[in-house]
């Protein structure tokens, strides 16, 4: 669309001002982001897209409270890691928390032409990680895959998480100290093959 | 740096976050620490799986899915419309609609009905039979009434109480022995000529003088006046001959012209100037007959308006009526309207309804 490279904040204005259609500028921008950050929160690719639409649709709605304080990707994220947490909490009391079955991971990125032995084992390793993401705490999982996966500035994470940039890194080198327990025995398994 | 203040800066040297003296001592101390240098690499290798972790492309149509929900809400009425929704202002516009032209129906029908009515009550004159003699075998047979006679402005309320005794403007002498009816309605406007009137049994305490057009007053009208007295009763109208659309037909329509006044002071001396009140004879002489005058309008000066009148004859009498009649007034025209078309068998068995336009006096 030309209007593209409008800037987050132009856009976020245009549809303050009532512009519903700049919207979707927004979510194009954003949606592989969000849609992953609840994903790996998640670890369900169904519950994910359900959950991202009722992210954006939140974030249209509530849109006029968004002052431009912060980044609106951080807000976004904000709202999504809040419904996904809700999710994730209903999915946890139902038992219904999963790890993704297969060919959900290789979605995009998959490579068709690949060993498919050597497929077979990332597709493993993606699941314990996934399972060892799911069985963290919402906000050490929510800090490790915005640092880790996303590349998210301390900062970012701070306020998406409306905590100070200190108490993320120390809940960072927690969540990774933990997550490195959950996947020692796939590393030093690696290890000992390699 | 001991092991546990290496911990903390192990995260932050990985995000190559850390700087100065922080990074060199902690180099120093992974240097010679196989443990913290292990926790390290194995922090290491949970970014690396991590990392392996695929970026998931959201679904398809996932942005139109979105946008559909967005422009939805974007669209969705506000929280009073919302309020409403289930009644809809069309609904009440439709039923308001409804009750409007029903009420509107309703005023219609009304305004039609007062405006079909005449504006007073209808007021016929008074209705009096006088009691034959019993020696005559001769019956009254009742007159049909003008139902469709206009009515006089100052008409009052109908009443069903006999006239109340009144003196009568005429003297006892000019009473006739033969019962006679005098039925006797003042035209108004021809607007109210359809309004029905209910002729049975109705009469009024209002009588004789206080008509304009009295025929007493005027020279002429001796069966009438002769009525006038005390004791009469009300005659009912012969059902059979009222017509609620048109006026009865007459068996005799007379057309006379009032005789011009003597001299002012005669008009004005009590009863002289009634040439029939000094005739006892005339019609008072017949068996039965019944009257009734109708005024309709003034037409020529206020004294004289043009006045109808109604006599009830019998047949046998006719002609002594009209010789009565040309004797007070001038007779301009007979017409046998009824006459011509009925037997006269059947004339004779009832008395003959005469109708006396009565036309104001000729001017000199």
């Amino acid at each position: 669309m030309f209007v593209e490279a409008i800037g987050d904040a132009e856009c976020v204005k245009r549809v303050q001002r009532g512009d519903a259609d700049s919207f979707e500028v927004l979510v194009r921008r954003h949606q592989k982001a969000t849609f992953n950050l609840i994903y790996r929160l998640l670890g369900d690719y169904e519950e994910a897209a359900e959950v991202a639409q009722e992210v954006f649709l939140s974030a249209f709605k509530s849109i006029h409270q968004f002052r431009g304080d912060a980044n609106f990707s951080t807000w976004l994220y904000r709202i999504a890691f809040n419904h996904a947490s809700t999710r994730r909490k209903n999915l946890q009391l139902a038992h219904q928390r999963h790890v993704p079955l297969d060919g959900t991971e290789l979605i995009g990125d998959g490579d068709a032409f690949a060993d498919p032995e050597k497929t077979a084992q990332d597709r493993e390793t993606q699941q314990r990680v996934q399972r060892a993401l799911n069985s963290l705490p919402k906000d050490d999982a929510a800090i490790i895959i915005l640092r880790d996966l996303q590349d998210a500035p301390y900062e970012e994470v701070a306020q998406m998480l409306e905590i100070p940039v200190g108490t993320v890194k120390s809940r960072l080198h927690r969540a990774r100290r933990a997550l490195k327990e959950l996947l020692a025995p796939q590393y030093c398994l690696k290890r000992k093959a390699s | 740096m001991n092991c546990e203040e290496t911990g903390l800066q192990l995260s932050e040297f990985l995000d190559r976050t850390l700087d100065g003296d922080y990074l060199r001592n902690l180099r120093e101390h992974l240097a010679g620490c196989p443990r913290c240098s292990e926790e390290l690499a194995g922090i290491t290798e949970c970014r690396r799986l991590l990392s392996s972790l695929p970026a998931v492309e959201p679904p398809v149509g996932f942005v139109t899915r979105v946008m559909a929900d967005v422009r939805e809400a974007a669209y969705r009425p506000g929280i009073l419309e919302r309020l409403f929704a289930p009644v809809r202002l069309k609904m009440p516009l439709q039923a308001a609609a409804v009750v409007l032209i029903g009420v509107l129906s309703v005023y219609l029908y009304q305004k039609e009905d007062t405006s079909n009515l005449p504006l007073t009550p209808i007021t016929p004159e008074p209705v009096l039979s006088v009691q034959q003699e019993s020696t005559k075998s001769e019956t009254v047979k009742p007159l049909a009434a003008p139902v469709n006679s206009p009515l006089p402005s100052e008409a009052k309320a109908v009443s069903t109480e006999p006239a109340p005794a009144k003196a009568p403007s005429a003297p006892v002498a000019a009473v006739p022995k033969a019962g006679i009816t005098e039925s006797r309605l003042e035209s108004r406007p021809e607007k109210f000529k359809s309004a029905p009137i209910p002729a049975q049994g109705v009469t009024t305490g209002q009588e004789g003088s206080s008509f304009p057009g009295d025929l007493a007053r005027r020279g002429l009208g001796s069966p009438v006046e002769a009525l006038r007295q005390p004791g009469v009763r009300p005659a009912p109208f012969a059902a059979e001959r009222l017509s609620l659309l048109s006026e009865p037909i007459p068996d005799y329509e007379l057309v006379v012209r009032r005789r011009p006044p003597q001299r002012a002071d005669q008009d004005t001396s009590s009863g002289s100037h009634d040439s029939l009140q000094k005739q006892p004879g005339g019609v008072a002489g017949s068996k039965s007959a019944e009257a009734s005058r109708q005024t309709e309008s003034p037409s020529r000066g206020n004294n004289f308006p043009l006045e109808i009148l109604w006599f009830s004859v019998p047949y046998d009498r006719y002609e002594q009526f009209k010789k009565e009649l040309a004797a007070q007034a001038i007779v301009e025209s007979e017409i046998p309207v009824a006459v011509k078309e009925k037997e006269a068998s059947f004339i004779v068995d009832r008395p003959l309804s005469i109708r006396v336009t009565v036309l104001p006096p000729a001017e000199r």
